[in-house]
């Protein structure tokens, strides 16, 4: 982290060059997040271009530059959500209660399992597909999932544990079909 | 469990696909703003249009009350045409410079000089103490000038002398400036101040200053008319500061303005003993237009920043909670390194009954003494943490009940750069040496 927490700290102080270097560090794990909430190449790049250039802009107020990167995957989180909101896309969410999953065509029972997860998953809205993704796709503990998104851990564990809920729900029932 | 272990399988964002196109570092480094400089210059340009303004109306509300028509019964229309085609300073003709020097950065007018102060003058043979820095001796030390003129520095020179005895006689220098105001003139001095943040912190004041806030922290400002520099000097009978007869004249000035700025001591290394200044910024004006000097002063020194800059505690809450988690424990292990045996104070705020055999300031107990340890914290003007470390216990038949308190000054991450003990000081009881059990 001493490279990166020396990047920070010079990119806070207004050095562009070194914001370059963090830029060059972080697109690709920025891109993957946002893609994964949003579902859609383009978006997602939009969505790391407005995290790096809010990063850029509140960096003076990251006080400690260890904590680069929680903060930064929350920037990166919040502009992909607002991205989302400002162009219109928060009805794509489906209630998972509605969707009717679909058999692999290959018959393979793991991969139509995890291709089964990823529509279900695909069709939450981008915030409870953010949790998931930080929980899940990241490993993160649910008080750092709670921060990334800038919600309390209480609210962040009553989404989760709906969320699971649901998701076993569905999956039982195409079991049972 | 098997939901989750799906989902991690599913969700691995390491194992995902997908790349972004190859242009999209670039792309963003295009797209970036300029952080510091717009916001700054948009401050200083709205400040300096003010200035401007006021220059204006300096120069025509005495022509306009002053000619006879206007005392008698007002302007004609043709009359005040006449006076704004006066040519005038206009708002948007201030070009700006930026100066980043002496620890601070600051946007002041193109046209103003900026100059450094002349090296300090050596100290004749031999040099300075072991590990004492030519600057500790020297009082006032002038970093440097700017405005439209630079006056010259003088300092009396210090002098050291190895005493027979192994000890150093020494006696400081003293820096002061040699104004000389033309008509229309302002110069800018920044030097060395007296006001730390721990004297901000702790309420202390300079008499006839009033608080303030330059480059995101507290400071002390004061306003008086006529040549003379306000001066000060150490309170001898409390911490803090007492005014002093002016030793100073800037010749010619109208207005003096001072401010005291205690310095960014978040700046400061981690663990350096070596204290960053604070700062003492002395301008002298001299009119016509006087007020718009002033204005235009009073915009440079809204835009300072300290360099690097202040950080603000967070705003959320969250945040907020974390941070003064991290300093109070960073401010309690501190503590405890300083003195490991005696380990009292918890590292959340709050209090813990126990029993000492070693004091906070390493002096060992004749005999165990049942205490309340109790630390707590809250934010200061600083932009850091006041955090107070208290040892209370009871009385017995032994000894009498008493406080030992310290009050440590942190950054907002738990760093300390000032402390203020117990005064007077507090023994302990059954402290070995001390000769006062109880």
């Amino acid at each position: 982290m001493s490279v990166k927490r020396d990047l920070v700290t010079a990119a806070r102080r207004g050095d562009r060059d070194a914001f370059a270097s963090l830029v060059r560090y972080e697109s690709r794990a920025a891109y993957r997040l946002s893609l994964a909430i949003l579902r859609d190449p383009a978006e997602a790049e939009d969505a790391v271009q407005e995290a790096f250039i809010r990063a850029w802009q509140e960096l003076p107020n990251l006080r400690d530059p260890e904590r680069w990167l929680p903060w930064f995957r929350r920037v990166t989180v919040n502009s992909a959500l607002e991205l989302n909101r400002r162009r219109g896309n928060g009805h794509a969410s489906i209630s998972l209660d509605e969707h009717e999953p679909e058999a692999h065509p290959d018959g393979s029972a793991g991969l139509a399992l995890r291709d089964q997860i990823e529509r279900l998953v695909g069709c939450l809205g981008p915030s409870d597909r953010a949790l998931l993704v930080l929980r899940f796709g990241l490993d993160l503990e649910l008080s750092d999932v709670a921060a990334a998104l800038g919600i309390p851990l209480g609210t962040a564990k009553s989404r989760l544990h709906r969320a699971l809920a649901r998701l076993r729900a569905q999956l039982e029932a195409t079991d049972g079909d | 469990m098997e939901i989750e272990r799906l989902l991690r399988e599913t969700l691995d964002l390491k194992r995902m696909d997908g790349e972004p196109s190859s242009g999209l570092d670039e792309r963003v480094m295009r797209a970036l703003p300029d952080r510091r400089g717009r916001r700054r210059t948009t401050y200083v340009a709205a400040f300096l249009a003010a200035a401007a303004v006021m220059a204006l109306v300096a120069v025509l509300v005495p022509w306009y009350v002053g000619r006879p028509s206007a005392v008698q019964g007002g302007p004609s229309a043709s009359s005040r045409d006449t006076a704004t085609l006066t040519p005038e300073p206009s708002a948007s003709a201030v070009p700006l410079a930026h100066a980043q020097k002496w620890g601070l950065s600051f946007d002041y007018p193109a046209a103003w000089q900026v100059s450094d102060a002349p090296a300090l003058p050596a100290v004749s043979s031999p040099s300075p103490p072991p590990g004492m820095r030519l600057e500790s001796l020297y009082l006032d030390q002038v970093f440097g000038y700017f405005g439209t003129q630079t006056p010259q520095t003088d300092c009396t020179q210090a002098a050291t002398k190895h005493l027979t005895s192994g000890g150093w006689s020494i006696s400081t220098g003293v820096c002061t400036s040699i104004w000389s105001l033309h008509p229309g003139d302002v110069s800018i001095r920044v030097q060395v101040g007296p006001v730390t943040g721990a004297n901000l912190v702790a309420g202390q004041r300079i008499p006839g200053t009033g608080e303030t806030k330059v480059g995101g922290l507290p400071a002390l400002f004061e306003r008086t008319e006529g040549a003379s520099v306000p001066n000060y000097g150490p309170d001898i009978a409390s911490p803090g500061f007492v005014t002093a007869p002016s030793v100073e004249s800037a010749t010619g000035a109208d207005v003096i303005l001072t401010w005291y700025l205690p310095g960014n001591q978040a700046a400061q290394p981690i663990n350096s003993d070596e204290i960053g200044p604070s700062y003492r910024i002395t301008a002298a004006l001299r009119g016509p237009n006087a007020a718009a000097l002033e204005a235009q002063v009073q915009a440079v020194i809204a835009s300072l920043e300290y360099d690097p800059a202040a950080i603000p505690l967070p705003a959320d809450p969250v945040e907020l909670a974390a941070l003064e988690k991290t300093a109070l424990a960073a401010g309690v292990t501190w503590r405890s390194a300083q003195d490991a045996d005696n380990a009292c104070f918890p590292r959340a705020a709050g209090s813990v009954t126990t029993t000492i055999t070693v004091t906070p300031m390493d002096a060992t107990l004749g005999k165990p003494l049942p205490v309340i340890c109790t630390a707590a914290i809250e934010p200061n003007a600083m932009q850091g943490w006041t955090i107070t470390l208290t040892v209370s216990w009871s009385a017995a038949a032994d000894r009498q009940a008493g406080t030992w308190t310290e009050v440590r000054y942190t950054t907002s991450d738990g760093r300390t750069w000032g402390t203020v003990g117990t005064w007077p000081l507090v023994s302990f009881p059954y402290e070995v040496g001390s000769g006062k059990p109880g």
